[in-house]
């Protein structure tokens, strides 16, 4: 139904302005859907600077924090964890040096021979009973948690 | 790029074929994408080293931003490659799938699945899991749509997932795989999701062999399994922001039904 004095050439011009809004919008939503996308070759995108930081991931149980680095040919004997200003602080030597082109980088003339990584940790992880092991190249580190 | 005989697009995701694709019955679609722990890349990869298949194809998303390729000995390839052998098809992905492309991507390969007359799809991934860290050898389950491929996974004693939600394309496999006539499942082997673990790999390629009733070796997996881990830690990163994007990581939660 028209409105009060609305003619059909100003309803088709609602609609056309309608339309053109909803199309800009439109065009919006793709940009934001493609900007989100993105896909990086390995070899490319690696920062020489982090190439002896080691991978981890870290979670808390009701009882525990567990934090689990994924340290590559390291051994018990040659790794230092230090927990310092709610920090731990992990520092190795692998077994032997491994050159970035054994495993698959092309571009980069590094070795990896250490790792060193500092992680944060909760309030709630009792440093003072930490503890670790490492098994086939991971280094797992469990605290209990403060009562 | 390689010479292409056929050529196809399915919702805009581009099917490249080397040669024509026949598979011999029962036939199998093996898929494995880099996600939790690149269980399914690792494993994708592994079983390509072992059994020698031909690479047959390749598969290409065209508004994949920024564009990519990747380059093998001069030769320009498509992110996604197809490898058959007999009655086995294989996709091995160099690439994540983005977060925005995971529904466009899934129904075009069930469609090319069913044009291709495959039988089976099976999915490898990995399933974050707290109790991976207390294992040295995780457990692997399997979800499964399909009454035939329900029969195979009891006749070989597979365990099968319990309870939880699964996301990311072998959602898609598993809720849509019947409209295109086929049965799905997806194998799903307990990893740590943001470290790369091929241990997780080698227990999905040994239920994955059981099914498929062919041996697959994963002794020198487990043997180079440091190196692949040190190799694939860019590929980990990336994948680990994308399975943000995408949801990933709520597998082990409970339902909220209790039926």
């Amino acid at each position: 139904m028209r409105g009060a004095g609305m003619s059909w050439e100003d309803e088709f011009d609602l609609i056309r302005s309608y339309i053109r809004r909803r199309m800009k919008e439109l065009e919006k939503e793709l940009e934001n859907a493609f900007s989100s996308m993105h896909v990086i070759h390995p070899s490319i995108s690696i920062s020489p600077s982090s190439f002896d930081e080691p991978l981890h991931e870290a979670y808390e149980t009701e009882d525990e924090c567990v934090v689990v680095v994924d340290v590559p040919l390291l051994d018990e004997t040659n790794v230092t964890v230090v927990a310092q200003d709610g920090l731990i602080k992990i520092e190795g030597r692998t077994r032997r040096a491994i050159k970035a082109e054994e495993i698959g980088y092309s571009v980069i003339r590094k070795e990896i021979s250490r790792y060193y990584k500092e992680i944060a940790i909760s309030r709630q992880c009792d440093v003072s009973n930490m503890s670790y092991s490492i098994r086939n190249g991971r280094l797992v580190i469990r605290m209990p948690k403060l009562k | 790029m390689p010479k292409v005989k056929n050529e196809e697009e399915i919702e805009g995701i581009v099917f490249q074929e080397y040669e024509d694709i026949e598979l011999t019955s029962p036939s199998y679609l093996i898929v494995g994408f880099p996600d939790a722990g690149l269980v399914g890349g690792i494993s994708i990869s592994h079983i390509i080293r072992e059994m020698g298949p031909i690479e047959v194809g390749g598969i290409d998303i065209p508004r994949l931003t920024p564009p990519v390729v990747f380059v093998k000995d001069g030769e320009a390839k498509p992110p996604m490659k197809l490898f058959k052998k007999e009655n086995l098809l294989m996709v091995a992905s160099e690439i994540p799938i983005p977060a925005t492309t995971i529904q466009v991507f899934s129904y075009a390969l069930l469609e090319y699945a069913m044009r291709r007359r495959v039988d089976f799809v099976i999915g490898i991934t990995g399933l974050g899991s707290g109790e991976r860290v207390n294992k040295e050898k995780p457990s692997v389950f399997a979800a499964y749509s399909g009454e035939k491929i329900k029969k195979v996974l009891g006749e070989k004693s597979i365990p099968l997932f319990s309870e939880g939600a699964i996301l990311g394309p072998f959602a898609i496999f598993l809720k849509e795989a019947r409209r295109f006539r086929l049965d799905s499942t997806v194998l799903l082997a307990e990893a740590f999701p943001e470290l790369p673990d091929p241990e997780a790999a080698s227990v999905a390629i040994e239920a994955l062999s059981k099914i498929i009733d062919v041996n697959i070796g994963v002794q020198k997996l487990l043997e180079e399994a440091e190196y692949i881990r040190l190799r694939n830690r860019e590929l980990m990163k990336q994948t680990a922001r994308l399975m943000t994007q995408a949801g990933r990581g709520a597998e082990a939660q409970p339902s909220l039904l209790y039926t």
